[in-house]
């Protein structure tokens, strides 16, 4: 059986036909071929997978395609179309929040969806937030500072 | 390009960005797992669930026979091809010692299924068909 779907990444529409049991981020990775989303455990523990639904950070690995149908996905491609890096990005980079850059996407993601409801957050604060987002180049770190750099340039 | 990094002027000292670091801040840098090439098969891994035993036989027939699935391994299949896998380095001239090579290795028994899955994920269904007792 074959679901239609449209779901808009990145601002740009998909319509396709998927299986009822497709994650979203296999519908991210493999149909639409956008592997900037990773996939990092499987058990939704990691965190790797996160991306934006509607404007949410939410884990795709715990997400069917065919809930996301009639909705806007963000992944991490749609961040700096023109290649100007978004300040979080920035601050990642600057700060060196990431080694092998593997859970990057995820935490820029849950940076987002943190700032978004805290633009001042303490360190506990970053760290509690970003507790379902595994690193394990061990750089939490310089990820907590990377999120303080991006918060005092006042990213979003 | 904004996400170019000039040379520093000094080295010892100074902040400086790393030059990979963009492509993996964008999504566009290429893991092995975002490789997809034309005909491009998946290999499925069974270990032993004991860390010290004699694995007496492997059964790839229910694996084999699955749709989809291109050969099953084990190592029967390695006798006279590959050497033993060395499971450890020991320092020469030092006092160290290895115990009995874990089972796993002696018996070169790590049995593999490949599948021509498109994804991953969908040749799950082939590893539990091998039978390891």
């Amino acid at each position: 059986m074959q679901l239609p779907v449209s779901i808009t990444v990145n601002g740009r529409r998909y319509d396709r036909e998927v299986e009822p049991r497709l994650l979203l981020v296999h519908f991210l990775r493999d149909t639409l071929a956008l592997t900037g989303t990773k996939i990092g455990c499987d058990t939704s523990q990691c965190g790797a997978c996160t991306v934006l639904l509607d404007g949410v950070a939410v884990k795709s690995c715990t997400c069917l395609a065919a809930q996301a149908d009639g909705s806007a996905v963000t992944t991490i491609e749609g961040l700096a179309p023109d290649g100007q890096l978004n300040p979080i990005q920035e601050a990642f980079w600057a700060k060196h929040g990431l080694q092998c850059g593997f859970c990057t996407p995820g935490m820029i993601f849950a940076t987002h969806a943190l700032l978004e409801a805290n633009s001042n957050p303490s360190a506990e604060q970053i760290r509690h937030a970003l507790e379902g987002n595994m690193c394990r180049c061990t750089g939490y770190q310089n990820i907590v500072r990377s999120v303080q750099a991006a918060a005092a340039a006042g990213a979003r | 390009m904004a996400t170019t990094v000039a040379a520093p002027a000094r080295v010892f000292g100074s902040g400086i960005k790393r030059r990979e670091d963009p492509r993996l801040l964008t999504g566009t840098a290429r893991y092995t797992a975002d490789i997809t090439l034309p005909g491009q098969l998946y290999a499925a891994i069974l270990r032993s669930p004991h860390g010290h035993a004699r694995i007496r036989k492997i059964d790839t027939a229910a694996a084999k026979a699955a749709p989809g699935v291109m050969a099953a391994f084990t190592g029967a299949d390695t006798e006279g091809v590959l050497q033993t896998i060395p499971c450890a380095w020991l320092v020469p001239n030092s006092d160290l010692k290895i115990g009995s090579v874990p089972a796993a290795c002696e018996e070169r028994c790590s049995g593999m299924s490949v599948t021509p899955s498109r994804s991953s994920w969908r040749n799950r269904p082939s590893r539990p068909l091998m039978q390891l007792t």
